[in-house]
């Protein structure tokens, strides 16, 4: 099992069987919220699991709820104890973990919170490598670019001579 | 709208049936002062954007952004990015924030993971309908600390691939090579004077012999100068950019402020180029057992090479030591800031052919 975690909340996946559940709430976490459930995951015997998580920089109280620039107020918990309102959604973590637990046949073992190990099969090389992305953008948006531009005196002949160069020199041409 | 890469994770990105003509080649030089990107359909541009960004404080969140280049998160929180986040920390007198240090993802700031994804798919731009593949820069690991670099060569790894882009790492001074040693069969000497460290590779006809980096280069130089005179790093790092000249030096400058901090950065560079000098020297002496018939060229790239009389004063202090091979010269890349994209890009096309 792998469990995705940041700041918008859990993630639960099991890739062999292409499950995912997300938990009900994009809520914040902190370490006890966590750890209560890593412990509720060992008393279910769902021991093989490994966490993808850049958590250790983020354990901290959440901003208070903020207002957008666009004056919609953004999904966001009351920093006074957010153990206490992680709490109220524990029930619903750990009846999904259940409903995971039912339907996990087998994993690969991974040891936690390592990152996980090479994949077994070696990909095609034209294709693109599946990977579980916790890398999440889509609310985000950049605004004015500013990118820099340098010019170089180079075509698109000079670059296929010098890459045609390389793989004879490599093949021993 | 921003592609929603969410919807990704249960989905396998299915790579398009190969199509010569729908292949896009792309270098990625994923420095700690600079993300520069090589794509070949573009190979008279390159693009660049610093890699620094800049949390604005909610209190002035309220102002108008629109003409600085900034991020929005999901909680409203905005970002200043790139160079608008430079100008804008040293108007400000504030430390700008830095995805990178020493070369590799800073262990401080992994929180900016998603920041660094969306520059580096702006950076990279449209790749709709091309089946694009990527050689990205990586450090070698360090002599001075060992690091290892594993964590941020997979991170890059995975970076590109949440944007759908094939990836392959490389070292950066190997990309040195692949861009301007064709005329020498791709041998010779790259040493990237990069922001946080200094690279070098040596390579015999397009073969890595020996790679390592030292962690004294730019950054260690603003850092040190802005220790000794009470300065915030970023605002050294902009006027070593402005002025900093190692020919004319640091005497005709009339502010005393600017003249200060030159005459420190002065002082740093030379301790750096003499140190970075010895270290090569030993670690090739140690390391490197070739008997070449060829002299090899240096070559030298990086935005920390770029003051004028550096390639000088980097040709004296060698000539002060016995070298352990043949050098038949010391030379600066075509584009010290460009060099390595473009050499990535080079190795890209090469690789799929």
């Amino acid at each position: 099992m792998i469990i995705v975690i940041n700041t918008k909340g859990l993630t639960f996946r099991v890739p062999q069987k292409n499950i995912e559940v997300k938990t009900p709430a994009r809520l914040k976490i902190s370490e006890g919220i966590l750890l209560t459930i890593l412990s509720e995951l060992r008393k279910q015997d769902i021991n093989e699991w490994y966490i993808l998580s850049d958590l250790t920089t983020r354990l901290k109280a959440p901003p208070k709820t903020m207002q957008s620039r666009s004056g919609k107020n953004k999904p966001s918990i009351n920093n006074t104890n957010n153990d206490m309102d992680y709490s109220s959604k524990l029930d619903e973590i750990i009846s999904l973990l259940k409903d995971i637990k039912n339907k996990e046949t087998s994993t690969h073992i991974f040891s936690s919170p390592d990152f996980p190990p090479t994949p077994h099969t070696k990909k095609p090389k034209d294709k693109v490598e599946e990977f579980i992305p916790f890398i999440d953008i889509s609310d985000m948006e950049i605004k004015s670019d500013g990118l820099q531009t340098q010019k170089q005196d180079v075509t698109n002949d000079n670059l296929n001579d010098a890459a045609n160069a390389i793989n004879d020199i490599l093949s021993n041409k | 709208m921003p592609e929603d890469l969410s919807n990704n994770i249960d989905q396998k990105i299915e790579a398009p049936q190969p199509q010569q003509s729908n292949k896009l080649f792309i270098g990625l030089d994923v420095g700690t002062m600079n993300l520069v990107c090589a794509r070949s359909d573009q190979s008279g541009d390159i693009k660049l954007t610093r890699n620094v960004f800049l949390p604005i404080d909610d209190e002035i969140s309220d102002s108008d952004f629109s003409e600085l280049s900034h991020v929005e998160d999901s909680e409203g929180k905005i970002y200043v990015i790139g160079q608008d986040a430079f100008n804008f920390s040293n108007v400000f007198g504030q430390e700008v924030r830095r995805p990178m240090k020493r070369g590799v993802i800073s262990s401080d700031e992994v929180d900016a993971i998603e920041i660094l994804t969306l520059v580096i798919k702006n950076l990279i731009g449209d790749i709709s309908g091309k089946q694009a593949f990527c050689t990205y820069s990586i450090p070698a690991e360090s002599i001075d600390s060992g690091r290892s670099i594993t964590y941020h060569e997979k991170v890059f790894g995975r970076i590109l691939n949440a944007i759908g882009v094939n990836n392959t790492p490389l070292n950066e001074a190997m990309a040195i090579i692949y861009s301007e040693c064709q005329q020498e069969r791709f041998s010779g000497i790259g040493i990237s004077f990069g922001a946080g460290m200094v690279n070098c590779a040596i390579s015999y006809k397009g073969i890595e012999t020996l790679k390592f980096s030292i962690e004294q280069s730019g950054d260690w130089i603003d850092q040190n100068v802005a220790d000794s005179l009470n300065m915030v790093p970023n605002r050294v790092t902009n006027i070593k950019e402005k002025y900093f000249d190692m020919v004319t030096g640091f005497t005709h400058q009339k502010n005393k402020k600017v003249r200060r901090v030159l005459e420190a950065i002065e002082y740093y560079y030379s301790t750096m180029i003499a140190t970075v000098v010895k270290k090569i020297i030993t670690e090739f002496e140690e390391k490197v057992d070739l008997d070449l018939d060829d002299s090899l060229p240096v070559v030298i790239s990086g935005g920390t090479s770029l003051p004028n009389g550096f390639i000088e004063a980097f040709k004296s202090e060698f000539e002060k030591n016995e070298l352990p091979f043949e050098l038949s010269e010391i030379r600066r890349a075509k584009n010290p800031l460009t060099a390595v994209a473009n050499g990535l890009m080079i190795k890209t096309m090469a690789s799929s052919k």
